[in-house]
Parts: C-alpha cells; structure tokens; sequence
C-alpha cells in the first residue's frame, strides 16, 4: 500500500477510481449548472432571432476565434503534461503544465480585452447600456441587451472556471515540480486535466452560438 | 494504475482535427441565412466535444460508469432544452413577451397579457367540473379576499402574477 | 443475554474534544452533526407553522398583518424543504448507515463529507438570519416577479444561504453515488444491496442532476435584479414561465428528494417488523430508478394554469400519470412483505406503517392534481398544500423517525422507552390526519392558499386543522424528550436488537470507529428473516452459524 492511499481506501486503483468517478459526476452537475443559461439562451434566441443577430456581429470574430484557438492548444498541453506523468517524465509535466497556465492567462487576457471595448461601447446590460449603430435598424435594442446579458452571464460563468482552473493547474505544477507524482499516482493530475477539458468544451458551444449568429 | 498510455501522435492527431473543426465552423458561420448556420455550428461543436470527451478525457478507455457519467450530464440538459421549447413553440396565444416597449406595466394588465393562450383556459375551463358551491361562496365573499390581496403583493404564486398587479 | 455491555472502544467515545466532533471526517460523527442541526431548523420551521396555524383560527387577520403572513409561510417552506426534509434521511441515516451496510469504513471521500456539513450549516444559518431578521414574502418557490420586480424583502439573501447550501446537496449526492460504486465489500453484489442503499442511489442521481439547476436559476434571479435585464420580466422582454421551467426542472425531482429516502426506510423496517423477506426486490429497486428517472419528465404539471402551451400541458399531464406506475409498485410490494408476516407493532414499524397508508393518500391526490381539468379547479387551493404534506410529512417525516427510532440503538448503543415511543407515533399520526384532512376538503371547496383571511364558513375545518398541528407539535416534542433521556438512561441494545440481517448490524453498538473490526464479507443476500440469515453467515454448517450469531 502507497503513501498516497488514504485509511478508508483498500488500493491506489479503488482511490484512482473514485476519484475519477467523482469527478466526472461533477462535471455532470456542471453541465446542468451551464444548462439553466443555455435554456435561457435557447428560449431568447428563439424569440428574437434578429436581435440576437445583431448583438452577435458587435462581438469580435477574430478575438473570438483565436481564444478557441488558445484554449483547445491548452487541452492538448495538459493532455501530455499527464502523459508526462504517466511515463515518469517529470520534466515534461512540469513544462507542460506551465504552457497551460500560460495558455490558460491568454485566453483570460484576450477575454478581458473582449470586456474592456464592451464596456467602452456602453453594451455592458444596465443602466447605461446604449446599443448605438446597428446593423438592422428594425431591432429592439432591449432585447439586444439580453443578448448581452446572456453573453456576459455565459462567458463570465465561464472565465469564473477559467481562473479557479488555472489556480488549480498552479497547484498541481508546484507538487510535479516538488515530485509528488509519478506513473504509480497521478490522480490530481487526471481529476485536474478533466475539469481543464470539460471548460474547454463549454467554450466549444460557447463561441459558435454567441459569436457566429447570422 | 491500470490507465492506458496514448501515443502522443493520437493526441496531436485530434488536435489537429479540432482546429480544422474551429475553421470549419467559422468558414460555415459566416453563411447567411436562417437555420442553417445554428445547425452545422452545433453539429461541429458536439463533434468537437465529442472527440475532447472520447480523446483527452479518456472516455474511450473509461469503465461504463464514467462512460454513462459522461453521458448522462447531456442527457439531462436535453431534456431540460427540449421539453422547455415544447412549450414555447407551441403556445397559441402572442407571446408572453410581446408588449411593446416603453408602455407602461399598466398596459399588461388584463388575460390579454397571458402568454397562454387565454384560448387554453377557456377550453379547459369547459371541461372542468366546478363545484357550484364553492365559486357561489367564493364570489360572495370575494372581496375580502381582494382586499387582502391588494395588501398581500406576495400571496399567490401564480405566473400570471402580472394579472393581478 | 441480560448482562450485555457497550463495547469499550466505539465511535462515540473514541475522543471527547469539540473539535474531534467539529473536524472529524467520520461518516457516522458527521451524522449526528447533521442531526443535530436538522432537529434546530425543524424546530425553527415549526415555530413558523404554529403561528400562522394560530392565525388561521379565526377568518380575520387577527394575529399578524399579511406581511408577517406572507413572510412565515415562507420561512416555514423554505426552512423545511431545505434545511430539514431534503437533507433528512441522506445526510443523517445515509451518512451514518450506507457505508456500514455496504461494509466500507467510509465514504469515499470523507473530508468533502465534512466540507458539505459546513456548507449546509453555513447557508442554512445565513438563510435564518436573513428571514428573521429582515424577511422573505415570496413564497419557498421565489416565483418572479415577486422575488424580482417587486420584492423589497431579503430575497437575494435568503437565495445566496440556498445557493450555499446546494453545494451541500450536490457533494452528498456525489460522495453516495461514488462510495455505492467503488466501496463495497468482498461478495456485496448489486443484488444484495439493502434497498435503504437502492433508494439513496437513486435519491442521489437526482441530488446531482437537479441541484445545479436550482443554482443557474438563483444566480439568473440575481441577474436581473442587479442589472436589471429582462431575464424572466415581460416589461424588458423576459419570460416568467422560463423561470417556472427552470425551477421545477429542480423542484419537481425535488418532490422525489423529500419522498425516495424515506421509501428506503420503510423497505428496511417493514421486512425486519413483519420478519420476512421483502416481497419483489428488485422491483422495488429498479421503481426507485425509474422514479428518479421519470422524476425529470413531469415537472410541467405545475405550470397548467401559468400559460403553458395545451401541447406542454398535455404531455406533462401524461408523463405525470406514468411516475404513479413505480410508486404504486412501492406499495404493493410492501403490502405483499406484510401479508402472513408475523407483524410486531413497534415503534419504528408504527411509523412504516403510518408512511404507506399517508404516502398512499398524497399520492393517489397527486394524480387529482395531474389531470388538466381538475387541476384548473384546485390549483392553488389548500388541496395542493394537502396534497404535498401528505406525501412531505406524512411520508417524508414519518420514514425519517421510522429510521431514527430503528436506528437509533445502532447509532446510540441505547434503547428509547417503548412505550413512550408507540404512543408518540400513534398521537403524530392522529395529530397529522386532523391537521391535514381538513385541508383536503378546505382546498375543494374553493380556499386559496396563502391568504391570511378567509370567510366565515371556512372556519371549521380550520379550527380543526390547528387543533391537530398542536397534537402534532407535541406529538414531534414527545421524541426529542425520550431520545435524549435514553441517551444517558436507556437500556443497553446490544449489537443486534431487533434480530435483523444487514450488514450494520453485525458489528457492535454504538460500532467502532472504522465501522468494522475487520471489513466483513458478504455471503447473503439481504432480508433473509425465515430462517434468519445475516448477510456475512457462513455458508457451510449452517446450524453452527445460527447458534454463535444468536448469542453476541
Ligand atoms: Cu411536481
């Protein structure tokens, strides 16, 4: 028995295998945490298709693109990173890891720059949102709020995961730095590794349905 | 640790496949037109996600728990989005939502308001076997009730809430 | 047999510090930590429910202006549903006993476990002190645009303490599922899992899948009163029914939360009372999933007359007929389990008793209340509030005190005082049936719910109503009496007071920390009372076995 089983466990690979599971029941919950917005999402855009058109071509296309870009090179740098591990190749993880935190703080630059011309252009929802030029002149600029409401309620949720994630990849880089896994437990590193893909693949609806409505 | 060690050349294989994917749904993303652009989006996305889930999650080599785990979340929202939308796609009345803007909330008054579908009620209401009695007393003393909810802004819990104000 | 002892070394005794109790990750001290904080919330929703009862009595609003109405009706409902029925049978007989009857040492993850009575407790004290100090008008539901547009009432508050303590749910939910899986013993088998443990899978499925929901839509509520977007207002563009759809794609599952643990304690105490196998296992079983599962579908029957769609309405309506199918199976099963069973009346066996017959009722109501027609009739009305109290507290509060009173000289190593505890069963059940019956008839005969005056000719039957909520007060006040007395003055249970054959009674009371001295393996399956056969028995000499485990 390894250092790493805790009392209540009978093995590594029971302990493994909980922690797995669990994690993956997590995300389901996750799943139906983002649900009640894409519901929302779903309902509104049904409802006013033109001004959620509308509200889509004020987002920036290429940002958007090469944010998608960013975070699924990230889900490949942490992939291997626990490869590393998996083959006991310390330095690997160790290097991989840091180019996902890297990745990870460019995603969340490029999404604060995103923010910063948003709130510029007064199409932050509230009491000054002022939706000025359109595309489509019929639309009601009320309802492009709520496309912008949405937009913000979404990504927003969703950078709130990006910065716990990228803490928690932090985390888990001091402790393959320090040597704390191998190819024998590496069980924070696969937990860590399934939460950092599971926010990449909210983004993978994300940046169509938000950013690519005609 | 009984986990399979994936060569590296699958990992970079999808990658490579899911920024060919990210290509594709912006090349069909900027096609007009109604319906067409959210279907191939989400095609693309699930089949991006899918491969995340199967490839960089493991899922491939996962036991069935974590494979119906992994399922199961989707599942869900499913249910959750489609039998929502039944429901707003199928109303006959104007939507709940159609009161033109800037008219004060007064305007809202009224079963005309209801998203519903007044038409509903009514069909219903034929069918519904009232008891006599009970609408005699209720009208009789009804305005005791009104009084009090007049009052009583969070009584009832109703969705037609906006009737009553 | 007369001079049996409490073990030396057991859970309870093992250390006495506060923060041994406080920081511990034992599944069965986080149990007691849960019920502790439970029986003060039932207390607190209970001191609710009195004084609007009182109010009631007479058609006037005598006793408090329809603010103060409004605001205890919803610190009853948000309380109770919340902080005591949700969390009741899971986090107190679930944390104790899952693990011990599937003969693990622990959760699977015990400081989560803990982690999740933190958070239950911290929300929980933070939703009472923001409906006491400042109040909540909405109703449990915080339907909009009460808890947007016009509420100036502690509704944000009250929804953050709620918020908080879903995680609790979540992790709970997470932590069963994953210790049902991965922990069990050598020879535990899915199929010989007590069905205690059946119910509380299934239970969790839900925990898990619906909580996150009640979540987004408290966050989304947030939304819009903070930035004041048309999320769910229709003056901006919202939709109120969005909000109906996203809470009761919660709420509605929720219904089962407060229904399914508790069918899993009477599956457990009726077989034991009446001393015979469970009739139908695996149906009971599988009904359990299929509540859970069916549970999702239905949640639209509480939009009828909100303004949904005929076609929604409609197929909610059905889909609602179809979860009496695995429920009705429940109580057939439990029926045949008692016929030419040797019934014993005890206490726990009283309040099985008493669940089936009220479950029964509660949910052959809800059926009224599925169909489209009648439904246009009693919506609203006391009929519905009834209906769920039926089902709530006659099903849900009932199962809960079967199991403690079952459970309890596991739990304690202590028996409660017998005949103290038939006559509270027999008085909560008198005391719940005069509180509530009358509501059945109130609610047909046309009284709306939640209005503190009501005319004169309803008054009858509300005298009665509150006539029986003060039986039933004191009926709930008896218990807490006894058990805490028997702590210190109870008769020593012994390992194996009522002869049954799950797994956590095999193992000494109160048990040892790790639960089991060495972690047993299963042989049986579960619920063999004639002949008796433990789960752990030997196989081979059988007569052998039955002589050493007869004699602890
Ligand atoms: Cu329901």
């Amino acid at each position: 028995m390894s250092s790493h089983v805790a009392h209540h466990f009978d093995d590594a690979s029971q302990q493994f295998d909980a922690a797995r599971l669990g994690m993956w029941i997590f995300l389901a919950t996750e799943v139906l945490f983002f649900g009640g917005l894409f519901t929302g999402y779903a309902y509104y855009r049904t409802l006013y298709t033109p001004a959620f058109i509308e509200g889509s071509r004020h987002l920036d296309l290429v940002l958007g693109t090469i944010n998608t870009a960013v975070l699924l090179l990230s889900s490949f740098t942490i992939v291997l990173a626990i490869r590393g591990a998996q083959t006991d190749n310390r330095r690997a993880t160790i290097a991989l890891l840091a180019a996902t935190i890297v990745l990870g703080t460019v995603f969340l630059a490029i999404k604060g720059y995103e923010y910063s011309v948003k709130f510029e252009e007064h199409h932050v929802p509230g009491a000054s949102f002022s939706l000025g030029e359109t595309h489509d002149e019929a639309v009601e600029p009320r309802h492009v709020e709520m496309f912008f409401a949405l937009y913000f309620g979404m990504t927003g949720l969703h950078a709130v995961h990006m910065i716990i994630g990228v803490g928690v990849v932090a985390v888990v880089c001091v402790l393959a730095w320090r040597g704390h896994y191998t190819s024998q437990y590496y069980t924070p590193l696969e937990i860590t590794g399934l939460y950092w893909h599971f926010v990449d693949v909210v983004w993978v609806f994300l940046f169509p349905l938000l950013y690519l409505i005609r | 640790m009984s986990e399979q060690i994936v060569p590296v050349k699958t990992y970079a294989g999808v990658l490579a496949a899911l920024l060919v994917l990210l290509v594709a749904t912006v090349a069909a993303g900027l096609i007009e037109g109604p319906g067409l652009g959210i279907t191939t989006a989400l095609s693309i996305a699930t089949v991006k996600a899918v491969l995340i889930v199967l490839f960089f999650m493991h899922v491939r080599h996962g036991s069935p728990i974590v494979r119906l785990a992994a399922v199961a979340g989707f599942l869900w929202l499913a249910l959750l989005i489609g039998l929502s939308m039944t429901d707003l796609l199928t109303r006959d009345g104007p939507p709940a939502t159609d009161i033109p803007a800037g008219s004060a909330p007064d305007a809202s008054l009224g079963a005309n308001s209801s998203p519903t579908g007044p038409k509903m009620v009514e069909q219903l209401a034929s069918f519904s076997p009232r008891n006599e009695a009970s609408s005699q007393s209720l009208i009789a003393t009804g305005t005791k009730i009104i009084d009090a909810a007049i009052t009583t802004q969070g009584a009832a819990d109703r969705g037609q809430a906006r009737a009553v104000r | 047999m007369n001079n049996v002892q409490l073990p030396k070394r057991h859970y309870l005794n093992a250390d006495y510090n506060v923060w041994s109790w406080l920081l511990s990750t034992d599944h069965k001290r986080i149990g007691i930590l849960y019920m502790i904080s439970l029986t003060l919330f039932f207390f607190v929703g209970g001191a609710a429910a009195v004084l609007f009862r009182l109010e009631l009595m007479t058609p006037g609003g005598d006793l408090v202006l329809s603010e103060t109405y409004n605001k205890l009706f919803t610190l009853h409902g948000v309380i109770m549903v919340w902080f005591f029925l949700i969390p009741s049978v899971p986090t107190v007989l679930g944390n104790f006993f899952l693990p011990m009857m599937i003969g693990a040492r622990d959760l699977a993850f015990p400081r989560l476990n803990l982690a999740s009575w933190y958070l239950f407790v911290g929300g929980g004290l933070f939703t009472v002190w923001a409906m006491l100090t400042g109040g909540v008008d909405t109703g449990w539901t915080f339907y909009t645009p009460y808890s947007s547009t016009y509420a100036n009432t502690r509704v944000m508050l009250t929804a953050i303490g709620v918020f908080v303590s879903g995680f609790s749910t979540i992790l709970t939910g997470m932590n069963f599922i994953v210790t049902i899986h991965t922990m069990r013993a050598p020879g535990m088998t899915w199929f010989r899992l007590p069905l205690f443990v059946w119910a509380h899978y299934a239970n969790s499925l839900i925990m898990v899948l619906a909580t996150p929901v009640l979540a987004v839509t408290l966050l989304l509520i947030g939304m819009e009163r903070v930035l004041g977007v048309g999320v769910f207002d229709p003056n901006l563009g919202g939709d109120p029914l969005l909000f109906q759809h996203l809470f009761w794609f919660y709420s509605h599952p929720a219904v089962y939360l407060m229904i399914l643990p508790g069918m899993g304690v009477v599956s457990e105490v009726i077989t034991c009372f009446a001393r015979k196998g469970i009739f139908g296992y695996t149906f009971i079983a599988f009904s359990s999933l299929a509540i859970a599962v069916l549970g999702f579908l239905v949640w639209g029957h509480h939009m009828f007359v909100s303004g949904q769609s005929v076609l929604a309405s409609l197929t909610f309506s059905f889909l609602s007929m179809l979860i009496a199918v695995p429920s009705a199976v429940k109580v057939f099963n439990w029926t045949a389990t008692l016929h030419k069973g040797s019934i014993s009346l005890d206490t726990p066996m009283l309040y099985a008793l008493g669940f089936i017959g009220l479950f029964t009722m509660g949910g052959l109501t809800g059926l009224f209340l599925a169909t489209l027609a009648v439904d246009q009739h009693v919506h609203d009305t006391y009929f519905v509030v009834a209906h769920f109290h039926y089902i709530m507290v006659g099903g849900m509060v009932m199962g809960y005190l079967a199991g403690i009173h079952f459970w309890w000289p596991k739990m304690t190593g202590r028996l409660y005082p017998e005949w103290w505890g038939r006559f509270s069963a027999v008085l909560i059940f008198f005391g719940f049936n005069l509180t509530f019956f009358p509501q059945y008839l109130l609610g047909y005969l046309g009284m709306p719910r939640r209005y503190h005056v009501y005319p004169d000719e309803f008054q009858v039957l509300n005298v009665m109503s509150t006539a029986g909520a003060s039986i039933l007060g004191v009926g709930y006040l008896i218990p807490l009496v006894y058990l805490i007395w028997s702590l210190r003055y109870g008769k020593i249970a012994g390992p194996n007071p009522w002869q049954a054959t799950g797994l956590e009674w095999q193992t000494p009371s109160p048990p040892p920390t790790f639960n089991f001295d060495e972690t047993p393996s299963v042989t049986e399956r579960p619920y063999q009372y004639s002949p008796w056969t433990p789960q752990t028995a030997p196989p081979p000499e059988p007569e052998l076995a039955a002589a050493e485990t007869t004699s602890p």
